[in-house]
Formats: C-alpha cells, sequence, structure tokens
C-alpha cells in the first residue's frame, strides 16, 4: 500500500468577500498517496482552486486540519510555508507565468538555483520535449511551449508533489495534449505526485483517481484501474 | 451616480498614496511657476508705477560749476520737457557710535521748492523746513542699517568745515533705490547713505550761491535721447561737465535693471523647468497607471462601453491634476507674497504691490491638464484599439533577444532580469531612467547658486582684490601720498594705484567705466584669466574684463578709443592686449607707467590699496576718518558681505525655494517610479515566491532591477546637471557680475544622496508591499 502524502481532514476555508462570507471549502476530507496522478473536476466556485491553493502552502485554511507528510500546512508560518514550497511543490498554472526576460533555460535555472538537489535545466526541459528551444524567450515560444517550460521549471528541483491548475485552460486540443503528455511522463518517469484541477472532464482518463467537487467537498471519487495514454484524449 | 464614476473614485481612493504623491509633484512645479512668475512681475510692476509716480529723471549730469541760466537754456533743448538743477556733493559722515568710515552724497535742489524730478517718498517724519538750514533728509536704507531715525543728529565734512544736522525724516529716492559708494562695485548702505539738505547749506559751504553743479531732467516720451545728451554735453562742455549719460548709466538703476534680469532669467528658466518636467512625469504616471488597468479597460469595451472609456480616464487624470494645480496655485500665490516680502529690504519701493499675471496660473493648468490627459487619454488610446478578447488575456510576454545571451552567461538569473529588463524595454526603461535622471539636475539647479557665489567670493576677493581696504582721494595727489597712508595705524602695506574714470568707444559701441593702472610689483590687486594664472598688464596696451571686451565685440589687437573723463579730458586709442576674468563689474588696466605717459603724469596717485594688522584696524579708520583728502574708503571684509546680502542675498532666497521644490519633485519622482515599477512587475514577483522565492529573495531580484535604473540614472542625471547649470548660466551673465558654472563637489555629492536616499525610502516602503503581497490575490488579479 502506498503511503499517504497528502491529508485533509474537516478542511473549512472561508473568504471574506465584502460584507459577505464565501465558503469555498466547507469540512472536506482528503487523501492522496504516494506517486499518484489525480485529476480533480468540478465547477467553477466549487472550491478546486482553493484547495489547490491549500495544498500547494500558497493560502492557509480556516480551520481543520491539512498536512503534507508531516508538514502541518494550517497552521504553518509564511516562512514554513515558503520553505515548504521550495523544497517539495512544483506549480503549473494556466497562463504559464515565466518571466519573460529569460530564456526557456534561464527561467528554469531560477528554480534550480535556489532548488537543493536540481536537475540539469537541459535535462527537465528536455524531458518535456523542448531540447531545441533552450535559449528561446517567451515571446518566441507557442503557448503549449511555454506550458511546457513551466512543467519543466516545475519540476527541475525534482519536487514531491506537482500542483496544476487548469495546465490546458489556454490551449488548443492538440497543444493541450503535449502538455498532457509532458505531465504523464514526469508522473511515470520520476514518481511525482500531480494534483490537476481542470474544467475539462476529458483529461479524468488519464488519472488514477478523479475527484469531482461540489460545494467545497468532494462529491465521488472515481478510480481507474488502467489510466489512458494522454494521446487519446480529445476534446 | 453611475457605476463607472463610483469606480472613479474608488480607484481614486485605492491609488491615494499615489495620486497625492503625484499631485504634490504637480502642485510643486506650478507653486514654484506662480510664485516666482508673480514676484517677478509684482517688481517690474512696483519699479514701473515707483519710476512714474516719482518722475524719475531720464537724463543725468554732473558738472564743476554754472550758473541757474545754463539751466533755462538746457530746458530748451528740443524734447526736454523738465530739468532740475542741484548742487550735489560727495562728503564724510559722522555718525555718532560708528567705527567704520562712513561717505554720504549730499544733495540739494537748486530752487527752494519741493523736487518735481525724483520725488522722495517720506518712509518718516516730515519734509525739510526751507527755513532751517540744519535739517537734514537721509536716505531709509541708510538709517535702518546705522538705526537713525527722525531726532537723531549726524554730522558732516563740508569743505573742510564739520556741520551738525537733525534728521527730520528718512526718505525714499527713484535714484538711489540701490545707493552705490563712489568706486563701489556693490551697495553698502551702513557705509554710504544719501542725504538731502535745503540748498543754502550746500550753496554757503561750496560757494555755489546761484549756481548748480548738477541736472536730472525729463525728456518728453519719444524725444530722441542721444540728442538730447550731445546737446547736454554740448552746453555743459565749458562749465566743466562730465559726460552726460541716460537711465542705462545711472548707477541705481543699472543694478536695480541687473536685479530684476537676475530675477526674471531665474523666474523664466528654472519654473518653467519644474513644470515641464512635473507635467512631463504627470503624462509618464498617469499613462502607466491607466496600462495597468488593461484588463479593466478590455472588460469595459466588452460590455459596449467605448468613448465613455476615454471620459472616464481623462476624469481620473483631472481628479489628480486638478486638485495639484488647485493646490499649486493656492501655495504659489501664498508664497509669491512671501517672495515679494522678503525682497522688501532688497528692493526699496514705497510700495510692493503684489501683481499675478492672469495668464500664469492659466498657463500652468493648460501644461498640466495638457500632461495628465495627454498620459492618460495616450495609454486609454493604445489599450482601446486591442480587441476585447485580446485584451482581457494577459498581455503576451514582451518580447526579448538572444543579444545579450552570451555577455550574461555566467551572471545569476536576477542580475539577467534587471539587464534585460532595461535594455530590451527601452520605452519603459528610458521613461522610468529619464523620470529618475530629471531628479538630480533639479536638486544641483537648487544648490550650486552657493557654490558659485562662494567662488565669486575665492576669486574676486581673495585671489584677485587682495586688499583689506582701498583708500581713495578725493582728487589725484603726488606719488607722497603714498606715504602718507603708509604711515597711519595698522598700515603693513600701502601700494599706489591709478583709477580713472574713462570712455572706451570701439565703433559705435562704447562703455563708460573705470581705468586702473598697475604695476608689475603691485601685490594687492592682481588680474587673473580664466585658468586664475596671475596677468600682468603688458608694458603696451589695454587689459579689459572679458565681458567687457565681448560686449564692446573687440579682439585683442583691435585699437580701442579712450577717453580720459576727468582732469583735462585726454584721448586717446589703444591697442587691446587682453582679457582679464572678473567675475564682479566691468573694467579696464594698464601698465601704470603706460597710463602715466597718457595722462602726462608722474606716480600721481588717485587711491591706495592697504593691507592692514586686523587688530588695529580701528585705527586706521579713525585715522582715515580724519584725514579730509580721503573721499571713500573701501574695505574687503565689507565688500564681501555685501556682495552676499545684497545679490547673494537675493539669488539665495530664490534658490532656497527651488532647492525645497526640487526635493519634493526629486523624491515624488523617484517614488512614483519605483511604485509603478513594482506595479507593472507584481505578477513576476507573485510568481517567483510561488516558485519558492523568500520574500527577502524576491526583493532581491526587484530591487536589482531598481539597482540597474537608479544607479544608471544618478550618474546621467549629475552629467545632464551639470549641462543644464551650463545652459542656465547662459542666460544669467548680468552686467555687474557673471556666476560660474562652479558646482561643488558636495553638491554633485548631496544631489546623488538625494535620489539616491529617495530611492531607498521608496524601495524600503515599496518592499513592505512585497512582503506583504497576497499571492493568491496576485494570482488572481491575472487569471
Amino acid at each position: 500500500m502506498p503511503q499517504i502524502v497528502f491529508s485533509s481532514r474537516s478542511l473549512n476555508k472561508t473568504y471574506q468577500v465584502g460584507s459577505v462570507e464565501v465558503a469555498a471549502l466547507q469540512g472536506l476530507d482528503l487523501d492522496i498517496y504516494q506517486g499518484e496522478f489525480i485529476v480533480i473536476l468540478g465547477p467553477s466556485g466549487s472550491g478546486k482552486s482553493t484547495l489547490l491553493n491549500i495544498l500547494g502552502g500558497l493560502d492557509s485554511a480556516t480551520s481543520g486540519a491539512a498536512a503534507w507528510r508531516d508538514h502541518n500546512l494550517v497552521e504553518a508560518s509564511d516562512e514554513e510555508l515558503t520553505r515548504y514550497r521550495r523544497e517539495h511543490v512544483g506549480f503549473v498554472f494556466q497562463f504559464y507565468n515565466l518571466i519573460p526576460s529569460l530564456t526557456a533555460r534561464e527561467n528554469v535555472e531560477l528554480v534550480t538555483d535556489i532548488a537543493e538537489q536540481p536537475m540539469r535545466p537541459e535535462d527537465a526541459l528536455a524531458k518535456v520535449g523542448l531540447s531545441e528551444r533552450l535559449d528561446h524567450f517567451p515571446s518566441q515560444l507557442s503557448g503549449g511551449e511555454q506550458q511546457r517550460v513551466a512543467i519543466a521549471r516545475a519540476i527541475a528541483k525534482r519536487p514531491d508533489v506537482l500542483l496544476c491548475d487548469e495546465p490546458t485552460g489556454a490551449l488548443d486540443c492538440r497543444t493541450g495534449v503535449g502538455v498532457l503528455a509532458a505531465l504523464d511522463e514526469v508522473n511515470r518517469s520520476f514518481g511525482t505526485t500531480t494534483v490537476v484541477i481542470t474544467h475539462n472532464a476529458a483529461i479524468g482518463a488519464m488519472a488514477d483517481r478523479v475527484m469531482y467537487m461540489a460545494d467545497g467537498r468532494i462529491a465521488r471519487i472515481e478510480s481507474h484501474s488502467r489510466r489512458a495514454p494522454p494521446e487519446e484524449i480529445r476534446w | 451616480m453611475k457605476a463607472l464614476d463610483r469606480k472613479l473614485l474608488r480607484d481614486w481612493r485605492r491609488l491615494a498614496g499615489q495620486a497625492i504623491t503625484i499631485a504634490l509633484v504637480l502642485a510643486s512645479g506650478v507653486a514654484v511657476f506662480i510664485s516666482s512668475l508673480s514676484a517677478y512681475q509684482s517688481l517690474v510692476t512696483s519699479q514701473h508705477n515707483y519710476y512714474r509716480e516719482s518722475r524719475f529723471a531720464d537724463a543725468f549730469a554732473s558738472l564743476k560749476r554754472a550758473p541757474l541760466s545754463v539751466a533755462a537754456r538746457i530746458a530748451e533743448i528740443p524734447g526736454v520737457t523738465q530739468v532740475e538743477p542741484r548742487l550735489v556733493y560727495d562728503v564724510t559722515i559722522g555718525v555718532e557710535g560708528a567705527s567704520l568710515p562712513v561717505s554720504g552724497r549730499m544733495i540739494a535742489l537748486a530752487a527752494g521748492d519741493e523736487s518735481q524730478i525724483n520725488r522722495l517718498h517720506i518712509v518718516s517724519g516730515r519734509g525739510l523746513d526751507p527755513a532751517n538750514p540744519a535739517e537734514i533728509l537721509v536716505t531709509q536704507a541708510f538709517a535702518e542699517a546705522n538705526r537713525l531715525g527722525p531726532g537723531d543728529t549726524i554730522s558732516a565734512l563740508l569743505n573742510g568745515r564739520r556741520q551738525i544736522f537733525r534728521i527730520v525724516g528718512t526718505v525714499l529716492s527713484p535714484e538711489y533705490v540701490f545707493s552705490t559708494g563712489p568706486g563701489e562695485p556693490l551697495p553698502d548702505d551702513k557705509r554710504f547713505g544719501v542725504f538731502y539738505v535745503s540748498r543754502e547749506v550746500l550753496a554757503h559751504a561750496f560757494a555755489m550761491e546761484g549756481a548748480f553743479n548738477d541736472i536730472v531732467l525729463i525728456a518728453a516720451p519719444g524725444a530722441n535721447m542721444p540728442g538730447i545728451l550731445s546737446a547736454l554735453d554740448l552746453m555743459l562742455d565749458r562749465w566743466g561737465g562730465m559726460v552726460a549719460h541716460d537711465r542705462s548709466l545711472q548707477m541705481s538703476h543699472r543694478f536695480l535693471q541687473d536685479e530684476l534680469r537676475q530675477q526674471g532669467t531665474m523666474a523664466a528658466t528654472i519654473p518653467p523647468i519644474f513644470l515641464l518636467i512635473s507635467a512631463f512625469l504627470l503624462h509618464v504616471v498617469m499613462g502607466r497607471l491607466v496600462t495597468t488597468q488593461r484588463e479593466q479597460i478590455a472588460a469595459l469595451k466588452a460590455l459596449g462601453y467605448d468613448q465613455e472609456i476615454t471620459l472616464h480616464f481623462a476624469k481620473f487624470a483631472a481628479l489628480i491634476v486638478l486638485p495639484g494645480v488647485a493646490f499649486g496655485v493656492a501655495s504659489g500665490v501664498v508664497l509669491g507674497h512671501v517672495m515679494l516680502f522678503s525682497y522688501r529690504p532688497f528692493f526699496r519701493f514705497p510700495e510692493l504691490a503684489y501683481h499675478l499675471p492672469v495668464w500664469a496660473p492659466v498657463a500652468a493648468t493648460a501644461i498640466a491638464l495638457f500632461g495628465g490627459l495627454g498620459g492618460a487619454i495616450g495609454a486609454v488610446r493604445s489599450v482601446a484599439r486591442l480587441r476585447p478578447a485580446e485584451a482581457l488575456k494577459p498581455a503576451a510576454p514582451a518580447a526579448y533577444s538572444a543579444r545579450f545571451s552570451k555577455a550574461l552567461f555566467r551572471v545569476p538569473a536576477r542580475w539577467k532580469i534587471a539587464a534585460r529588463g532595461a535594455g530590451e524595454h527601452p520605452l519603459r526603461t528610458g521613461v522610468t531612467l529619464l523620470g529618475l535622471i530629471v531628479a538630480a539636475p533639479l536638486v544641483l539647479m537648487g544648490l550650486f547658486w552657493t557654490d558659485a557665489l562662494d567662488y565669486v567670493v575665492d576669486v574676486q576677493f581673495a585671489a584677485s582684490e587682495r586688499a583689506d581696504a582701498v583708500v581713495q582721494f578725493v582728487d589725484p595727489l603726488p606719488a607722497r601720498a603714498v606715504e602718507e597712508v603708509r604711515r597711519m595705524p595698522g598700515v603693513l602695506l600701502a601700494e599706489s594705484l591709478r583709477i580713472a574714470p574713462v570712455r572706451l568707444r570701439a565703433g559705435h559701441l562704447e562703455y563708460q567705466t573705470s581705468l586702473t593702472g598697475l604695476s608689475d610689483r603691485t601685490q594687492l590687486r592682481r588680474l587673473l584669466d580664466d585658468r586664475l594664472n596671475v596677468v600682468v598688464p603688458p608694458k603696451q596696451g589695454l587689459l579689459l574684463s572679458r565681458r567687457l571686451a565681448e560686449r564692446l565685440r573687440l579682439r585683442v589687437g583691435d585699437l580701442v578709443g579712450l577717453d580720459f573723463l576727468e582732469g583735462r579730458q585726454k584721448r586717446a586709442a589703444v591697442p587691446l592686449a587682453g582679457v582679464v576674468n572678473d567675475l564682479i563689474g566691468l573694467s579696464a588696466y594698464m601698465d601704470r607707467a603706460a597710463m602715466d605717459r597718457l595722462l602726462q603724469e608722474d606716480q600721481t596717485v588717485s587711491a591706495v590699496a592697504v593691507r592692514l594688522d586686523a587688530s588695529r584696524a580701528d585705527d586706521f579708520y579713525a585715522a582715515t576718518k580724519k584725514t579730509p583728502k580721503i573721499s571713500t574708503v573701501s574695505l574687503r571684509e565689507r565688500s564681501i558681505r555685501n556682495f552676499r546680502d545684497s545679490t547673494g542675498a537675493v539669488v539665495l532666497l530664490l534658490a532656497g525655494i527651488y532647492v525645497a521644490f526640487s526635493i519634493t519633485i526629486a523624491v515624488g519622482v523617484v517614488y512614483n517610479n519605483l511604485r509603478i515599477g513594482f506595479q507593472e512587475r507584481s505578477l513576476e514577483l507573485a510568481m517567483l515566491r510561488i516558485l519558492g522565492f523568500t520574500p527577502y529573495e524576491a526583493a532581491r531580484i526587484f530591487y536589482s532591477e531598481i539597482l540597474v535604473e537608479v544607479g544608471a540614472a544618478i550618474p546621467l542625471g549629475l552629467v545632464a546637471g551639470y549641462f543644464l547649470v551650463r545652459l542656465l548660466l547662459l542666460a544669467f551673465q548680468t552686467e555687474m557680475f557673471e556666476i560660474p558654472p562652479a558646482i561643488a563637489p558636495r553638491s554633485y555629492f548631496w544631489a546623488a544622496s538625494l535620489v539616491g536616499g529617495a530611492a531607498i525610502v521608496s524601495a524600503i516602503l515599496i518592499g513592505r508591499k512585497l512582503w506583504r503581497q497576497d499571492l493568491v490575490t496576485a494570482l488572481k488579479g491575472r487569471e
């Protein structure tokens, strides 16, 4: 039985929006195992992004428990969260968020410079199929390529967990599949626990488990005995 | 209220810190503009009114002695509407308790009636009682400097006889707004005053009954002034007339015009620069503020808004610009009053009435609105050109080329970001740099005046005029007079000087000044060239102050017409042998022996330069007072103080104001530039934090960029400042003195420190935002 890396119990997060309190997470319980590829699906406002932010140490919960291995993510200080992100987490966002003034290689170096046992930036970029585009600036890359640089940047520090927020949201199907293939490859070859949140139900097919979120809770979990290869996915 | 207007108010509140600093920068620019211009205009208007109301003379002439009937004939010269013959004598004055020698000009009107030309304005006390010869009026400046008033008494040495007078009133005269003693380049109110007595007093003392030795006249508007002057010269020639002159050579008027011109130049050059720079900053800042709202503009466009968006941002700009302008105009008017009030001791007009030219606030508002609205609308246009869908997406990553990649290969990523950020965003970098660069010259423009004045004092009074005192005789004396001065108490060294009033002629140009004869042994008066090397007058030819040579359009080797204006009024033509670097005054110099030959004199002395034993200076002054042959004693220490108190004080008053505003603007500029820089990079910085950078590491990247920008801007700013000061000074040459572009290292240091300091404080303020940056919000802002 693989180890549990993430777990949460009765996790609550409320936001104050003007005078209204919005409950983004309402008593959420969750376990994620080492090396799993998880896809979280759900409509807007279901709490997907909030959950991802808490798992990634970008935000903290209002109450309840959430832990990555022995790191308590609810009561951690800003410094502890920064260290947690730095040592264990890789992020991939919908809009890539590369530094425009750095080349692909340098964007990856930005992370390897502060990581303890990083990959060589060239290797990370090779992993996502960008060996030929090392010295290109973001403005010289297509959207799919930029997203693959973002993935390389995320994996280069050998994170324990890769958190992806709509990684294909800004891409067409063919380009998106290329990005998914990169994520799949990273997950399989390094055993990096990977969590992808998306609106796109089709992506669920490549996951070990698909979690459906609604109203701040996990409504339903679907386990797959076979993960579909990314090339089979269409939307 | 429409939703869009509510957004307007909320945006303003959200950006209040920035809005207020921008408004303050603008207000500073406007306030300097309004205050300088209005103070200057007020001075000019007051001078104009005073001259008109007091009927300031148009022409002036002095002579040895002429019967009053000559005055009646002068009144018949075509174009002359009124004449006033007078008696004018320079005398030694005794003021109780004064240790320094005091001299005065005594004026008595030829007719017993009240004067119709150069009318006196009585400040305190009353006018003269013609029946009482012991009454005297004294100029207010002298009275104040010597703490005298109606009821006090003074004595005067009239033709060798001491006479006591009772002061009955203090007065102002248009003829002596600045009263400069004979042979002095600058006014010294403590040591020189102008006095008015009834005619009988002077007529009796100098045996001038039925005669006059000075005449002033008023000409009809548009009269042929050169014609009047030459007619005067012709008529007065046989009465020992010195050359008649118009207002342009009248000492007080000349000095006043110089001071006004200087104020005018300062008001016409520096404040517009301030205003234009603040309008430019406004332009830049508004543009960048609008650009940060790119998505909102796109969203509004998607909703179907169009012209309203432009209007909305125009209103936003107006909301910053108009309060800034209003505040600037209001404080400019207050400051203008304050400046005018501080001018009071320097510009002695009966009334200094504040006058704000209407066009000044109108121009200031127009320039400010143009800058603010222009920046905002330009930015709205460029965003609005995009299709909504495109604008709603985050802006595409800015394009970079690999131009610097090789050079930067081994450089840490943060420096790459900084260097490429600077090199590949020429517009953004240029705008930021320009914003940061203008800060330093502004500060330098204010600071350097002190340096310039120090330099003038150093060069003129320490290196060039090295005598502690210069004694002037009433009339030139034989060579042995030097020996008499040498024997006076406290005199360590005495050197004879020959100083004679001359008129220089070059083609149709001419100039009246004094010619000083120096020998190669003279130590107490040295001439310097532009590099401050000592120049000895050559055996042949004339040396002129550089500005005088330029004024007469003379080149070395050209012949200069030389008319002596005293004694036998000899004429000669002498070649120009060279120029010297006089910072104060325009003078002519010549070898002593050559001058003696021209004047057919043998070692005649008109003045003696003296080095004094400081501890016995008072004894020396006392001795000079007892010597009737001495007309004036000018003291170096007093000259320095007078220079600092007159021109120096007025210049520094303005400069102080400029420094205060330049600091406000510099700080506002630096803060806003860095603040907007932060705004533009906030997503990038949030991203770094998400990647696991500590706030410290993220700040290092941001600060590296600031460091690159500020590091480049400061030296560029100092260089720009140097050239701006030079450019400014081209407009500042006045006849009486020139301001050298001598910026002291400490001023560069302060200007650099101020910009650097403002950057550090801004960086700290912004750094707090960086530390507190909410990562989720930063991401949401974009996604």
